[in-house]
C-alpha cells in the first residue's frame, strides 16, 4: 500500500474509528467527546491538505479491496479533482460545525453519542466523495442519511422531531432508491462498478440511457431539495440542532450536485444529456423563485434561511442545466460559496436564537445596538447571499448568469437574473426587521465564545473568498472540462 | 469451495429422534433442570450440525478403522430410496440446525419462568427433525409424514404458553389452517399415486394426465399455505406473534423458508412447468410484498410486526426464485438463497432480542420498547442491527442480497421482471415506515420514563445464556457483511442444483 493510498483511507478512518470508539466506550470520556471529535476532523482535514500535492502530480491511484469478486464488486477509494471541491467543503464545514457545537450543545450524559453521530455524518459525506465504486458510494450515501436522521430524532428542537425525522428519512430514502435503481441498471449492463471505468465511457443499451439519466436526476434532486422534492428540507433544517443544520445545509445539499456531476454528466455524452438541459433549467428557476417567495413570507428565522437553501439550489441546478463549461464551473463554485455563506447565516441565526431566545421574526427587534458584532457579520452574510460584488457568492452567480446567455434560451436567463431580486428582498427583510426596526428585545443572554469565533471566521472567509476567487477557481476548473465526454 | 453434500441423511434424523426421546425420558425419570435439558438439546443440534460438516472425514475414519463396515453402513441405509440429498436441502438444514442450537442455548434462561420444559425440548427437536426429514425425503409418503411431524410440533409449540388465551387462539388457528393444508397435500399425493402407482419421486415423470396435474397443483397449494404465501398467510402473524420468542425465531427464521424450498424442489421434480410455476409464484410473491409491508405499517405489537415483515421477506425470496424460474437466471436463484440466510440470521436475532425485552422488562407492544432503556445497551444495539439488516441498508447482508437480486432482475429485458423489481424496491421503501419507528422508540428518550426506571439501568445483568446466542448472531451478521463472498460460493451450488431441476 503506497503512501497516497494510505492517506486516501485514513481521511476516512480518522473519522470512522473515533466515532465507533465513542459509541462503544464513550460514556467514560463523554466530557472530552467534543475535543476528540474536533481533533479527528482537524486531522482529517490535515491529511486531505497533505494529499493536494499528490493530486497535483497526478499520483492519485485508487485503493482497492475485493468485496464480492464473483459479482465483480470491488471497493475502491480515490480522490480526484471532481471530488476535490466537495471534499474540501465538507471537511471545512464539519470543523466549523464542531466548533459551533462546543458552545451550542449543552453537556449531558449523551454527549459522546452526539459527537460520534456528527463524526459519522461527516464520514458519510467524505466517504461519498471519496468512493470510487458504486457499492461504497451507496453505503456512505446511506450512512450520511442514517446518522443525520438519528441526530434529528434525538436532538431535535421541538416535540415533532420524530415525525420530522421520519419524513426526512422516507423522502430522502426514496431518492436513494431511485439512484440505486440507476446504479444497478448501469452495473447490470456494463458489469463495471468503478467510476474510472464509467468515466472512460461505457457501452449501454441506447434505450435505457434517458431512463438512467432521469433516475439519477430525480434521485439526486431529492438530495438537492429542488422544488418538487424540497418538502423535507424546511422541516428538517428548522428542526435539527444548529450544528447539524449547518452541516445539512452547507455540506449535505451539495452531495446532490456532486452526484449529478459524477454520474449522469460523467458517462453520458452532451448529445445524450441535452434532453435534460431545458427541464433542469426550468426546475432550477422554479426552485429559485419558490424558495425565495417562501422565505419572504416565513416568520421563523431558521426556516427563512432553510428556504433560502431551496432557492440557492435552484441557481446550482440552472448552472448545471445550461450544459456550458461556464455554467458547470459556476455551479461547482457556487456549492463552495453557498456552503460558506449558508454556514455563516445559520451561525448568525444560531447566535440570535441563543442570545434572544426567540425564533419568530416578529419578536426580534433592534438588535443593532445591543449586538454590533453580530450585526456586522449578518449584514456581510446577507449582502453576500444577495450577490453583492466583492463578496463570495457574486463570482459564482456571475458565471451562472452568463452561462444562461450562452444557451438558446435567453428568456430563461433573464428570468434567472430577475429571480435574484427576490433573494435580496427576503434577506433584506430579515436583516431590516431584526436589526434596524425600532424596538427592544427583553433580555440578551451571553453567547459562548465558540459561536462568536465560528461566525467571525466565516465572515472573514466570505470576504476573502469574494476578493480572491482565483486559487479556488483554478483548483475547481481543473477537471471539470472533462465531464460530459469533454466535448465543450 | 464448500461442498454441500450429505451421504446418509438418515443419520441426523435418527440422532435427532433419539435425542428427543432421550431428553423426554431423562426429564421424566431424573427431574433434570431446564438448563441441562437446554444444553442437551443444543448438544444434539450441534452434533448433527458438525456431522454434516465433517461427514466425509468421519466416513473415511470409519473406513480406515473398520474395513468393510462402510459397506454394512451403506447396506443399512442406502438400500431404500426414501431419502436423498441435494445442495439446497443441505444448505437450509445446516442453517436450521445452527439456528436451533442457538435457540436451545437461549432457552436455558428464557424458559425458566415456564413449566413443562420436558415437553418443550423434545417438541423443538422433533420439529427440526420434521423439517430436515422433509428436506431430505425422496418419497412422497415420507415427505408427508415428516411434514405432519413438523406441523404438529409447531402447533403445540405455538400454543406452548397455554395459560394465555391468545397463544391458544393462535395455536388453534394455525392448527386448523395447517390441517386443511395437510389434507390437501395428502389428497394431491393420493392423486399422484393413482397415476404413477408409486410414491417415489424419481418414478414420477412425464404424465400429463389430469389427475397427475391436479395432484401437483394440490400439493403446491397445500405447501403455499404452509409457507405463508398471501392470501394463505393469515395464520402467520398470529402464530409467530404469540409463540414464545425462541420458537418464533425458528418459525420465522427458517421453517417457512425451508417448507417453501421443499415445495419448489418437489413440484419441479414432479414435472411442473418451471415457467408456469414461476409465473404463479411471481404473482403470489408480489401480493406477499404488498400485503406484508402494508399490514406491517399498522401493527402495534412488535412480534406481530415482525411476523408481517416475515411475510414481506418471504415475498422477496419467492420473487427471486420466481424470476429465476421464469427467466432461467441462476443469479436470481442465488440471491433467493442469499436472502434466505440474511433473513434467517437477522429475523432470529430480532426475535431473540425481542424475547430479552419481553423477559426482563415485559415489553410486548412497540411503545413498551422504550423500557429497554433500563437494560444494558447490548440487546438494543443487537435489535437495531437486526432491524437495519432486515430493512436492507448497506453494508448488511439484507442489502447485499437485495443488490444481487436487483442486479439479476435488471439483466433480463422482460417487462414483468423489471416491474416486479420496482415493486421490490417500493416494498422496501414502505418497510422503512415500520422499521424506522421501531428504532426510534428503542433509541429515543422522547417518552417520559417511569420515575424509578433510570436507577435500574445497568443494574440488571442479562443472563449469559441469552446474550451468548445473540452475540453469535451479531458476529455472524458482521461477518457476512464484511465478506459476503463465502456465502455467495455456497449459494452457487444450491442455485445450480435448482437450475438443473428445470427440465
Amino acid at each position: 500500500m503506497k503512501t497516497q493510498e494510505l492517506i486516501n483511507l485514513s481521511v476516512l478512518l480518522v473519522k470512522l474509528l473515533p466515532a465507533f470508539l465513542l459509541l462503544i466506550f464513550g460514556k467514560a470520556v463523554r466530557r472530552y467527546a467534543k475535543w476528540i471529535a474536533l481533533t479527528a476532523s482537524l486531522v482529517s482535514l490535515g491529511l486531505f491538505i497533505a494529499y493536494i500535492p499528490i493530486l497535483q502530480q497526478g499520483l492519485n491511484t485508487p485503493l482497492n479491496f475485493d468485496y464480492l469478486p464473483s459479482m465483480g464488486i470491488q471497493l475502491s477509494l480515490k480522490i480526484d479533482w471532481l471530488s476535490f471541491p466537495f471534499l474540501l467543503t465538507e471537511e471545512f464545514v464539519t470543523i466549523f460545525a464542531m466548533i459551533f457545537a462546543i458552545g451550542y450543545i449543552k453537556p449531558d450524559d449523551r454527549n459522546h453519542i452526539f459527537y460520534a453521530l456528527l463524526l459519522l455524518f461527516s464520514a458519510g459525506m467524505s466517504g461519498t466523495t471519496l468512493a470510487n465504486d458504486i457499492f461504497l458510494f451507496y453505503f456512505f450515501w446511506e450512512l450520511m442519511l442514517i446518522a443525520s436522521a438519528l441526530l434529528v430524532v434525538n436532538w431535535g428542537e421541538s416535540a415533532k422531531r420524530t415525525a420530522v425525522a421520519l419524513k426526512y428519512f422516507i423522502i430522502t430514502h426514496l431518492g436513494s432508491l431511485l439512484v440505486l435503481v440507476a446504479f444497478i441498471m448501469i452495473y447490470s449492463q456494463s458489469g463495471m462498478d468503478h467510476f474510472s471505468a464509467l468515466w472512460d465511457g461505457v457501452q449501454m443499451v441506447p434505450e435505457t440511457i434517458p431512463l438512467i439519466g432521469t433516475l439519477f436526476l430525480l434521485g439526486f434532486g431529492v438530495k438537492m431539495a429542488v422544488v418538487p422534492f424540497h418538502i423535507w428540507l424546511p422541516d428538517t433544517h428548522s428542526e435539527a440542532p444548529m450544528p447539524v443544520t449547518i452541516m445539512l445545509a452547507a455540506a449535505m445539499l451539495s452531495m446532490g450536485t456532486y452526484g449529478i456531476l459524477r454520474f449522469p454528466m460523467s458517462f453520458q455524452t452532451p448529445s445524450q444529456f441535452a434532453m435534460f438541459s431545458l427541464p433542469m433549467m426550468i426546475i432550477g428557476i422554479v426552485s429559485e423563485y419558490y424558495g425565495a417567495i417562501m422565505a419572504l413570507v416565513e416568520t421563523d428565522i431558521k426556516r427563512i434561511i432553510a428556504y433560502s437553501s431551496v432557492s440557492q439550489m435552484g441557481y446550482i441546478l440552472f448552472g448545471l442545466g445550461t450544459l456550458t463549461l461556464t455554467g458547470v464551473v459556476g455551479a461547482t463554485l457556487h456549492v463552495i460559496y453557498h456552503a460558506i455563506v449558508k454556514a455563516l447565516l445559520f451561525c448568525c441565526v444560531g447566535w440570535i436564537i441563543k442570545a434572544v431566545g426567540q425564533r419568530n421574526i416578529k419578536d426580534i427587534r433592534g438588535l443593532r445596538k445591543k449586538l454590533p458584532l453580530l450585526t456586522a457579520c449578518t449584514i456581510l452574510g446577507a449582502l453576500s447571499i444577495a450577490g453583492v460584488p466583492a463578496l463570495a457568492i457574486f463570482n459564482s452567480e456571475w458565471l451562472i448568469f452568463s452561462s444562461g446567455f450562452q444557451t438558446p434560451y435567453i428568456a430563461l436567463a433573464i428570468l434567472e437574473i430577475l429571480g435574484s431580486i427576490l433573494t435580496s428582498a427576503y434577506i433584506l427583510r430579515l436583516v431590516g426587521t431584526m436589526f434596524f426596526t425600532p424596538g427592544e428585545v427583553s433580555k440578551i443572554h451571553e453567547v459562548p465564545f465558540s459561536i462568536k469565533l465560528v461566525t467571525v471566521s466565516l465572515t472573514v472567509l466570505t470576504v476573502l473568498a469574494g476578493i480572491f476567487p482565483r486559487p479556488l477557481f483554478n483548483y475547481i476548473a481543473n477537471e471539470l472540462p472533462l465531464i460530459l465526454g469533454g466535448g465543450w | 469451495m464448500v461442498i454441500l453434500s450429505l451421504q446418509y441423511p438418515q443419520i441426523p434424523l435418527l440422532l435427532l429422534g433419539c435425542m428427543a426421546v432421550f431428553i423426554f425420558l431423562a426429564a421424566r425419570a431424573f427431574k433434570i433442570t431446564n438448563v441441562s435439558m437446554a444444553l442437551l438439546a443444543a448438544l444434539s443440534f450441534l452434533l448433527v450440525f458438525f456431522y454434516m460438516i465433517f461427514e466425509n472425514q468421519l466416513l473415511q475414519i470409519i473406513n480406515h478403522w473398520f474395513m468393510g463396515s462402510r459397506n454394512n453402513l451403506a447396506s443399512l441405509f442406502s438400500s431404500t430410496a426414501f431419502y436423498s440429498y441435494d445442495p439446497g436441502a443441505v444448505f437450509i438444514s445446516m442453517i436450521t440446525f445452527g439456528l436451533a442450537a442457538l435457540v436451545s442455548i437461549y432457552c436455558a434462561e428464557y424458559l425458566n419462568l415456564d413449566r413443562r420444559q420436558h415437553a418443550f425440548y423434545p417438541l423443538l427437536i422433533l420439529m427440526i427433525c420434521g423439517l430436515a426429514g422433509m428436506l431430505f425425503s425422496a418419497d412422497l409418503m415420507v415427505l408427508y409424514l415428516f411434514c405432519e411431524l413438523m406441523s404438529i410440533c409447531a402447533y403445540a409449540l405455538v400454543a406452548f404458553r397455554r395459560r394465555t388465551d391468545t397463544a391458544i387462539e393462535a395455536g388453534f388457528k394455525y392448527l386448523m389452517m395447517g390441517s386443511v393444508a395437510s389434507i390437501v397435500i395428502l389428497l394431491g399425493i393420493t392423486l399422484l399415486f393413482l397415476t404413477y402407482g408409486s410414491l417415489n419421486i424419481a418414478d414420477m415423470q412425464g404424465s400429463t394426465s389430469w389427475p397427475a396435474q391436479i395432484g401437483i397443483l394440490m400439493f403446491f397449494a397445500g405447501f403455499c399455505l404452509k409457507s405463508a404465501l398471501v392470501p394463505m398467510h393469515t395464520w402467520l402473524p398470529d402464530a409467530h406473534g404469540r409463540a414464545p420468542s425462541s420458537i418464533s425465531a425458528i418459525l420465522s427464521g427458517i421453517l417457512v423458508q425451508g417448507v417453501f424450498y421443499v415445495m419448489l424442489k418437489i413440484t419441479l421434480s414432479l414435472g411442473f412447468d418451471p415457467i408456469l410455476l414461476g409465473t404463479i409464484l411471481l404473482c403470489l410473491s408480489l401480493l406477499n410484498i404488498v400485503v406484508g409491508n402494508l399490514m406491517g405499517l399498522v401493527q402495534t405489537h412488535t412480534k406481530r410486526l415482525l411476523g408481517y415483515s416475515t411475510i414481506a421477506q418471504m415475498g422477496y425470496i419467492a420473487l427471486c426464485m420466481a424470476v429465476g424460474l421464469r427467466n432461467n437466471l441462476t443469479l436470481a436463484l442465488q440471491s433467493g438463497f442469499f436472502i434466505i440466510i440474511a433473513h434467517a440470521v437477522a429475523k432470529s436475532l430480532a426475535f431473540l432480542t425481542k424475547g430479552v425485552f419481553h423477559y426482563y422488562v415485559d415489553a410486548s407492544e412497540i411503545k413498551h420498547l422504550q423500557r429497554a432503556s433500563s437494560l444494558p445497551i447490548f440487546p438494543s444495539v443487537a435489535f437495531g442491527l437486526a432491524i437495519i439488516s432486515l430493512s436492507a441498508l448497506p453494508p448488511f447482508p439484507g442489502f447485499t442480497g437485495k443488490w444481487i437480486a436487483l442486479t439479476s432482475f435488471f439483466t433480463s429485458t422482460d417487462k414483468i421482471t423489471i416491474l416486479s423489481a420496482l415493486v421490490f424496491l417500493a416494498g422496501s421503501l414502505v418497510a422503512f415506515g415500520y422499521y424506522f419507528p421501531l428504532l426510534l422508540v428503542l433509541f429515543s428518550k422522547l417518552h417520559k420514563q417511569e420515575p424509578n426506571e433510570n436507577k435500574k439501568r445497568n443494574q440488571r445483568k442479562i443472563s449469559l445464556w441469552m446474550s451468548m446466542p445473540i452475540a453469535v448472531l451479531v458476529i455472524l451478521i458482521l461477518f457476512i457483511s464484511s465478506s459476503p463472498q463465502y456465502l455467495m460460493d455456497i449459494t452457487t451450488e444450491a442455485a445450480l442444483f435448482l437450475m438443473s431441476m428445470m427440465r
